[in-house]
């Protein structure tokens, strides 16, 4: 009735003959059986009933069974060539056996996408508040009861955040206060304003970039190192095992990691900004005959106190958002290893669109308040 | 001190994890849930530790009602399944960490470390790392760790389902008489029946969010409550039939069934441990026996197990047999066989007229 299955070459079609009926059924099933066992997810099994003369419904249920079996699968599994009859009676039981009962069909379309986006994102966002009020209320009892704090742990954490991020900040912000003079010198020399590059380069690196690219730093350095150990902590079970031995996993992780980082952002920023001018100086001695003496003292003509305060406030802030985003998304990890490495990629991508987000915040409300 | 829930409910997402549950451990008892994979169990005991709210019900300790306290205050100590030990800490902080927490003065902390480094028989391990341990090593100091603030209550969550087969048949053991030493109410989860009948006071069979049985491990045994729980306890043959007028009919076979005297037949599934099925050699009356093949023999064991193939419907069976009886009958693959069930289970759903 059938042949041999050892004789089916690879993509040769399963070739069914004569008359399947009742009293067959049970050479068929056993050889669909041998067949689903060789075969695994990607494979294709295409099966030819062109020469069945005759099908009855035992024979078409196993035959559909088989079918549903594999690509449950993942194997490609076509039936082609079956005759009238034949071709009747499986649609038959194919209409019966193809739809599972109680399960809904999953939806699509593009208005139920954008609809379960948002969905998300709100949800997303709830969480995210959710967390911060915790923290907040965490943080009021550390404040009311500081022996109950976790402070051993925030000198190795601020360490590692900030003394240890020296070396990359002040060669990153050296770098840009060195581009920024550079293509600001093209533009100035043409007007002879040469002198001006110090304005330029100790404005925006005090307000604007020095803050910035810290804060970016720190967000790819130990933001993403707080998502990692959380997640990991998480994943462990080691987050369940200090709330059962009765730390408070806000209390003993989230609130030193953002203490360290707030403590270490501004130093860090203050070194950007001192770096960074001197990126700048650099252009103007070097390619706009400008003296070293000259330089300073333009930039602490133009530079005032609020200039960079209002980088250091910037770079408290930096540091609270990037602290508590991923620690967040530490918290949330689920799923072994895979997990924590989705929500690392997830903090850091995440910190940068809301450190853009804070600042352009800031902008705008220095500009209206004129600050 | 003795916990009894009520009415737990819990759902994630749209996945119902707990559906209804109502549990009374007693103080000091040693209780294990027992259940697939997805049947809650693991829930139940994330809620009775706090570190899981529940939808609806209420969790009490003796008669205090805790379902809203945090984890940190509920005196109980938990044992995860992966130890969860913390890493950058030696077995001795990871011990007394729960002491630390507490503020306990550093002398009475150093002392509740050694007693308990000596109840887990680990003395000499107090400066290593976990990474350091063994599996079985880590899981006691974990133990330990959870045992440190001298908790009303001990929950563990497969607490040997990452380990090999021989520590995890000693740690039962170890846990059985470490039980009975300190006598603290305890809770335990696994999916292994042979565990938890070895280790637990009772068993709790959980199935998809509900509680099936509750009972000692003979009760259960013995007298399983569901099909469910007859199939979970192990390997079982399961012949399609019927019961009519005291007698169980199933592939051929007529087995005496006293507990459905009732005329009208009902159709069920008929099942029949593999150490309820005689094999022998030769026929008995007729409908008596059923011929079978020998599939497969696997004589390494207390117990040799057979799997046949019936000659009439195909179907495979297992059967156990003691070695004497193995050795006088000389069974090898495809011999022929006749089997004959010594005792049949029917579970029907209540009658309802």
């Amino acid at each position: 009735m059938t042949p041999d299955p050892a004789l089916r070459s690879e993509d040769a079609p399963f070739r069914l003959q004569g008359r399947l009926v009742l009293g067959e059924a049970k050479g068929l099933l056993d050889s669909l059986r041998k067949q689903e066992e060789t075969l695994r997810g990607g494979d294709t099994f295409p099966i030819d009933l062109s020469e069945v003369s005759e099908i009855d419904g035992a024979s078409a249920a196993i035959l559909l069974g088989s079918v549903r079996r594999l690509r449950d699968k993942g194997v490609t599994c076509e039936i082609s060539g079956a005759g009238e009859g034949v071709r009747e009676i499986v649609s038959l039981y194919e209409s019966a056996t193809s739809k599972k009962p109680g399960e809904p069909k999953p939806q699509t379309g593009m208005i139920v996408d954008v609809g379960r986006g948002t969905l998300a994102l709100v949800l997303g966002i709830k969480e995210v508040l959710g967390f911060v009020g915790q923290v907040v209320i965490e943080a009021l009892g550390v404040i009311r009861r500081p022996q109950t704090g976790n402070w051993r742990d925030i000198v190795p954490i601020a360490e590692r955040s900030g003394a240890d991020a020296v070396p990359i900040v002040v060669f990153i912000n050296f770098l840009v206060g060195f581009v920024m003079g550079f293509q600001g010198a093209k533009q100035l020399k043409m007007f002879g304003a040469n002198i001006f590059v110090a304005d330029l380069v100790g404005l925006s690196v005090t307000r604007e970039l020095g803050p910035l690219m810290t804060a970016i730093i720190l967000s790819g350095r130990s933001g993403a190192a707080f998502a990692a150990e959380l997640g990991t902590m998480k994943v462990s079970e080691e987050i369940d095992a200090l709330r059962t031995l009765g730390f408070g996993p806000m209390r003993y992780l989230v609130l030193p990691r953002t203490l360290a980082l707030v403590l270490v952002a501004p130093v860090l920023t203050l070194l950007a900004d001192f770096v960074g001018i001197a990126g700048g100086l650099l252009v103007g001695v070097t390619s706009l005959n400008l003296s070293v003496a000259g330089y300073w003292q333009e930039t602490r003509k133009v530079i005032h106190a609020w200039d960079i305060n209002s980088g250091l406030l910037k770079a408290v802030a930096f540091a609270l958002v990037i602290s508590l985003i991923s620690c967040q998304q530490g918290f949330a990890t689920t799923g072994g290893a895979e997990g924590v490495g989705r929500r690392t990629t997830t903090s850091v991508v995440s910190s940068l669109f809301a450190l853009i987000l804070v600042d352009t915040a800031f902008t705008v409300f220095f500009r209206v308040f004129d600050l | 001190m003795s916990i009894e829930v009520k009415g737990v409910r819990k759902r994630f997402g749209s996945f119902v994890a707990l559906d209804g549950i109502d549990l009374a451990v007693p103080a000091g008892a040693l209780l294990a849930l027992l259940g697939p994979s997805g049947s809650g169990k693991t829930t139940l005991l994330r809620i009775i530790a706090g570190l899981e709210v529940p939808d609806a019900g209420t969790v009490r300790h003796d008669d205090a009602d805790i379902t809203d306290h945090a984890a940190r205050d509920r005196q109980v100590g938990f044992v995860f399944q992966h130890y969860a030990l913390f890493r950058h800490m030696t077995v001795g902080d990871n011990i007394g960490y729960a002491l630390r927490v507490r503020g306990a003065p550093r002398a009475e902390r150093e002392a509740r470390v050694t007693e308990l480094l000596r109840l887990i028989r680990l003395e000499g391990i107090r400066d290593r790392y976990p990474a350091q341990l063994s599996g079985g090593q880590r899981q006691r100091v974990a133990l330990a760790r959870a045992l440190a603030a001298r908790p009303s209550v001990l929950l563990l969550d497969e607490p040997f389902g990452a380990l090999d087969a021989k520590v995890r048949q000693e740690l039962r053991q170890w846990l059985r008489n470490l039980h009975d030493e300190i006598h603290v109410t305890s809770v335990f989860v696994t999916h292994d029946q042979e565990e938890a009948f070895e280790v637990a006071d009772y068993v709790v069979v959980m199935n998809q969010g509900k509680i099936e049985q509750v009972g000692t491990p003979a009760e259960v045994f013995e007298h399983p409550a569901s099909a469910f729980v007859m199939d979970f306890l192990g390997n079982v043959n399961v012949f399609q039939g019927r019961v009519e007028r005291g007698r169980a009919l199933a592939a051929g076979l007529e087995v005496p069934y006293p507990q459905y005297p009732h005329a009208e037949a009902r159709d069920t599934a008929v099942y029949v441990r593999p150490h309820e099925l005689a094999v022998e050699s030769e026929p008995r009356a007729e409908s008596e026996s059923l011929e079978a093949r020998v599939v497969h023999v696997n004589p390494a064991g207390a117990v040799v197990k057979v799997e046949l193939r019936t000659e009439l419907a195909g179907q495979l069976l297992n059967a156990e047999i003691d070695r004497e009886r193995f050795a006088a009958l000389d069974l090898k693959a495809g011999d022929r066989v006749f089997v004959s069930p010594r005792r049949v289970r029917v579970f029907l759903p209540d009658y309802a007229i």
